[in-house]
């Protein structure tokens, strides 16, 4: 328990540290003591202000929201399917809500009449058709799983989804604008620093709900850990736990995406890194510890973005996949190791 | 969990009445189990033993909720199961499932409190009372010291307590068990049967084993439910079975037989060679069983032409009037087992 609470405290400092790091690092150097005098409020350069406030600001705060939404999302989607390797990006339900954003900015432009205004001013649409589309994958998979409970093929299936998904999407690019195809494949490399404060005010608010939602699933995700039928012999009504975890995954994968485009590898390398640190899968603990662990972590992926220095920047997704990609193949050689023959 | 006020066979834990188990898809019924009526009062350990493939599983999931039942009712505590809302039925009963639990990570008291899950809020937060009923649940399997230890490096044997412990600390007037004594062994099966056999009597629950161990099944149970091929269910006390025959007519086979004078199964088959023994106390005992396992038949006639006979720790035998003195089992055996006995052993298998 002490070590918990030390442990929280650390992860809550690391957040803070970043936090500053990452909006002081930037093309235009900002002396520390002016950041602080700018985010109080204090009379400062007004050239530093606005880069401080309107560009590293949003973005840090993006961050922070990726973050944890993409960790939480991770966890809900590791305890669901009882498998260490699901994810949102590996089971392909980013790529799902990427068809759904580009079905909606392409359509939009297709016809005009149909779906008013372009991609910049309708964020709601771009919110419920990328929900719609990490919906549909969501369910999609959550049926196959049923039916075969092996993790390898479940990867497979994932990566199918992807591969469809993106087909669909290029077909869609044969008659579309070639200026909205550039957005959107801009899109699709996913960053952190396109959201603005007006993009920023529906996101907040909606993530924010979600990752209140979640924080209210550890005693159901506590028993699925122990198999469905144990978990339905405490009471715990499978199916709505389910739909439960599977409608917040969508929820909050789909507007994060609709704003930063697909972030892959932090939703299944957080709750791992959070699980080892914190010594325990009780969600009670699990919970906030990956959407702390994932607030630092995506802040550190941005701040590592930014390193080359000289206004080069590099892709978010690079980096996550680098940091990522290894923890994957560390759970598949240890799960394959620990399949001994007498066990 | 509470130290029963009432004495041991005062009240109906459960009653199941003309209950049908099996399964049902949209045009056929396959029943397994029909129209069985029966009852489990408080304190009393019930062990459900049957032949592989009878239906023991489909009846224990029907009356654990986990398959709906076909027909009839299940009543648990005086109130029906039908249309329970499913926290209410966890608060009536509570299971330890033969399925592997791989909850990595998760350390003895965070599973046990599951158990409690019940009767918390979402947050699954216990409650000092919870916290109390954890901690007893875990002293009523001496599981003391074990509360911070990792479930997943704990014994078989360990497991299986723990997962008793969470049943336990679910405080339900009814516990079932699927196989609780499978993965481990003897000691820890023995050990596994006394402690549900105490936990029933201390605490006034019912419980309800499945197992195919007949033996500790005899040893510990209050009941036995024997079911058989047909899905028939007959219940009694152990030793009435017995003797009422049911027990040999559901687990004999063409090769087996129940052997109502000993409480074994003995093989059937055409005896090589009678041989009589002579002497009593455990060294006769064991020479009989090694004779019958090698396919030798016994006998009393004084006429046999094969005899042994036990003196100080001795075993004289005498075969064909040929005299020899044996001091091991293993030296008789090689006396016995000759060329012409081999022949008709394998003759035997052909």
């Amino acid at each position: 328990m002490k070590r918990n609470i030390t442990l929280f405290t650390i992860l809550f400092l690391l957040i803070l540290f970043f936090l500053i790091l990452d909006i002081s690092l930037g093309s235009v150097s900002i002396q520390m003591s002016e950041i602080f005098d700018i985010l109080l409020g204090r009379n400062t350069d007004p050239g530093n202000s606005y880069i401080i406030l309107n560009f590293r600001f949003p973005k840090a705060l993006t961050a922070l929201f990726v973050g944890a939404g993409i960790s939480v999302c991770g966890l809900q989607m590791q305890t669901l399917f009882r498998n260490p390797l699901a994810d949102t990006s590996i089971l392909g339900i980013g790529s799902g809500a990427s068809l759904g954003v580009g079905l909606f900015v392409m359509l939009a432009a297709l016809f005009p009449g149909a779906i008013p205004a372009s991609i910049s001013s309708n964020y709601w649409g771009m919110i419920i058709s990328a929900i719609a589309g990490a919906l549909l994958i969501l369910l999609l998979v959550s049926t196959i799983i049923t039916w075969l409970n092996d993790i390898v093929s479940i990867l497979i299936i994932g990566v199918m989804f992807g591969f469809v998904t993106s087909s669909v999407v290029s077909i869609m690019q044969y008659f579309s604008d070639p200026e909205i195809v550039k957005n959107y494949l801009i899109w699709s490399f996913g960053s952190l620093s396109g959201t603005t404060w007006t993009q920023l005010k529906y996101m907040v608010p909606v993530v924010s709900v979600g990752l209140f939602l979640s924080c209210l699933m550890p005693k159901y995700m506590n028993a699925l850990l122990l198999g469905e039928n144990y978990a339905k012999s405490v009471g715990i009504d499978i199916f709505k736990v389910r739909i439960l975890l599977v409608l917040l995954t969508a929820f909050i994968t789909g507007t994060l995406t609709a704003f930063t485009g697909p972030i892959a590898f932090l939703g299944i390398a957080i709750p791992h890194c959070a699980r080892m640190l914190f010594r325990t899968t009780n969600h009670r603990i699990l919970i906030p510890a990956s959407m702390m662990c994932g607030m630092s972590i995506t802040l550190l992926c941005d701040i590592i973005t930014q390193l080359p220095g000289g206004g080069i920047i590099l892709p978010i997704n690079a980096v996550t996949s680098i940091l990522g990609a290894p923890v994957v193949i560390f759970i598949i050689i240890k799960r394959r190791r620990s399949k001994t023959i007498f066990n | 969990m509470e130290t029963s006020t009432s004495l041991p066979y005062s009240e109906d834990i459960l009653s199941t009445e003309k209950l049908s188990s099996g399964y049902s898809a949209k045009h056929s019924e396959r029943v397994v189990s029909s129209d069985l009526d029966l009852k489990i009062k408080n304190g009393e350990l019930v062990a459900l033993l049957g032949p592989n493939g009878c239906g023991k599983s489909t009846l224990m999931r029907t009356i654990a909720g986990l398959q709906p039942s076909l027909k009839g009712n299940i009543i648990i505590d005086k109130k029906p199961l039908k249309g329970i809302k499913s926290k209410d039925r966890a608060r009536l009963l509570s299971l330890v499932l033969t399925e592997k639990v791989e909850a990595i990570n998760l350390t003895v008291w965070d599973i046990i409190s599951i158990g409690r899950y019940p009767y918390v809020g979402n947050m699954g937060k216990l409650s000092d009372t919870d916290k109390r009923i954890v901690f007893d649940s875990l002293e009523a399997c001496s599981l003391e010291g074990f509360e911070n230890r990792q479930f997943s490096e704990l014994s078989d044997g360990e497991k299986q307590k723990v997962m008793i412990a969470r049943a336990l600390a679910q405080d339900t007037p009814l516990m079932l068990l699927d196989e609780p004594t499978a993965h481990l062994d003897l000691p820890n099966r023995i050990d596994t049967m006394r402690m549900l056999y105490e936990l029933a009597k201390k605490t006034g629950k019912g419980i309800l084993v499945s197992t195919h161990e007949l033996d500790l099944a005899m040893q510990w149970a209050d009941t036995i439910w024997l079911m058989g091929r047909q899905g028939e269910v007959y219940t009694g006390v152990p030793e009435d079975l017995v003797l009422e025959g049911q027990l040999s007519a559901i687990f004999g086979s063409k090769h087996a037989y129940f052997d109502i004078e000993t409480g074994v199964f003995k093989i059937n088959r055409k005896p090589i060679q009678k041989i009589r023994v002579i002497g009593s106390g455990a060294e006769s005992t064991w020479i009989k069983r090694a004779l019958e396992r090698k396919g030798f038949g016994l006998t009393n006639d004084k006429d046999c032409n094969c005899s042994i006979e036990i003196m100080d720790k001795q075993f004289h035998l005498s075969m064909d009037n040929k005299l020899t003195t044996n001091s091991s089992i293993a030296e008789l055996l090689l006396q016995l087992q000759t060329p012409s006995y081999w022949k008709q052993i394998i003759r035997n298998l052909i």
